[in-house]
């Protein structure tokens, strides 16, 4: 465990998608930061984003998540917007979860998630290539913990998870971008992000 | 992309951020199990209950045969908790390009108990698993993947080389190729 501490400098993002792989090359522009042909079904949710955080995460990740959504609603040109909902029932564009009940899913620090409601007020797992309803944001505080994660680290897994909400694909490791996997020290979108985002919405 | 159209993708993967092991060392600090396991079969689908924070996975018994590391013994029937499901209809649903094990395969097993559970997590996801009769090593996802070409595949993510290199170690240490 030690020396996976001591290898932090070399976290890749392991990701893989049926439709992109992330390549070696340059930074990601325009359609290809995205999924592709993944998203939220509709697009304008992003103005007025309703989201629900869970007791647990709240205890655990509320400054991060504060922080991510300071940080994605003060991106000009786009017109990002949050609206907090406190039930389920409400069926939030998209819920945050600190993930203490996935005994598979140990070392992972964040994952997301897209769905679709269904009329049982289930949300069921949809493809990111796809266009879905809401996005599930899982974050593990253990795991992090497991990893030596600093506050630093924790604030970019959440704002990094954000951007998957909108769809951001991963960047290749060495871009300056949010998107690129692994622990990292990035806590705000930079002007790749920005750029990235601001095609889209 | 409509729901109808979802159903004709057949393989699903969502990836999350996992820390790499750059070699069998520090995969091996991570387990404290270390096993031969035989998959028997039994295997419990749990979908996704996402509006309550629940992701899908399956709890498959393996028959443990031969043991490395950790407090198991040979015969042990233990259940061991996969990143992967196939669901109700066919769709493979996987994180990280996991791939599920298939009966009376044998595979070398990475393990990590899990506090309040009975059954234990694989190292690092996909990192701790490895099929004893599988010579080759991972092979890259492709478009017309069916569920069938899985069994022939023991990872089927993008850090191909990263597992490669792992398997390597894996395959010469604990003489994975029988």
């Amino acid at each position: 465990m030690n020396k996976r501490k001591n290898i932090t400098a070399l976290m890749i993002a392991l990701s893989i998608s049926l439709c992109s792989v992330v390549s070696a090359s340059g930074p990601l522009t325009g359609a290809k930061a995205f999924y592709s042909g993944g998203g939220f079904k509709n697009l304008s949710v992003t103005q007025n984003l309703r989201y629900m955080v869970a007791p647990s995460a709240k205890s655990l990740f509320s400054e991060e998540i504060d922080w991510a959504i300071s940080e994605y609603s003060s991106i000009d040109d786009v017109n990002f917007g949050f609206e907090k909902v406190s039930w389920i029932s409400d069926r939030p564009d998209l819920m945050i979860f600190n993930s203490d009940d996935n005994p598979h899913l140990g070392d992972l620090p964040g994952i997301m998630l897209p769905c679709n409601y269904n009329s049982n007020g289930a949300c069921k797992d949809t493809s990111y290539n796809s266009r879905w309803d809401a996005s599930v944001v899982l974050l593990s505080y253990d795991n992090m913990k497991d990893q030596d994660f600093s506050p630093t680290n924790r604030k970019k897994t959440v704002i990094h998870e954000f951007g998957h909400v909108y769809a951001l694909e991963h960047q290749p490791a060495n871009t300056d971008s949010i998107m690129v996997g692994g622990k990292g020290t990035l806590t705000s979108p930079t002007d790749l992000d920005v750029s990235n985002l601001q095609w889209k919405y | 992309m409509t729901v109808d159209a979802r159903k004709s993708e057949k393989i699903i993967s969502y990836h999350g951020q996992v820390m790499p092991f750059s070699n069998l060392s520090e995969l091996e600090e991570d387990a404290p199990i270390i096993v031969h396991a035989t998959f028997t079969g039994e295997r419990e689908t749990i979908p996704s209950n996402l509006v309550e924070g629940k992701v899908f996975r399956s709890d498959s018994v393996v028959e443990i045969k031969k043991v490395f590391e950790g407090d198991l013994q040979k015969n042990d029937n233990i259940i061991v908790y996969e990143p992967a499901i196939v669901d109700e209809n066919g769709a493979y649903f996987t994180i990280n390009g996991y791939s599920l094990m298939v009966e009376n395969e044998t595979y070398t097993l990475f393990l990590k108990p899990v506090k309040n559970k009975k059954g234990y997590a694989i190292a690092g996801l996909y990192q701790g698993k490895y099929n004893n009769r599988i010579h080759e090593n991972g092979k890259n996802i492709r478009k017309n993947f069916e569920y069938n070409d899985l069994s022939e595949v023991d990872y089927f993510g993008d850090q191909i080389e990263h597992y490669n290199q792992l398997k390597e170690q894996v395959v010469k240490k604990y003489k994975l190729v029988e």
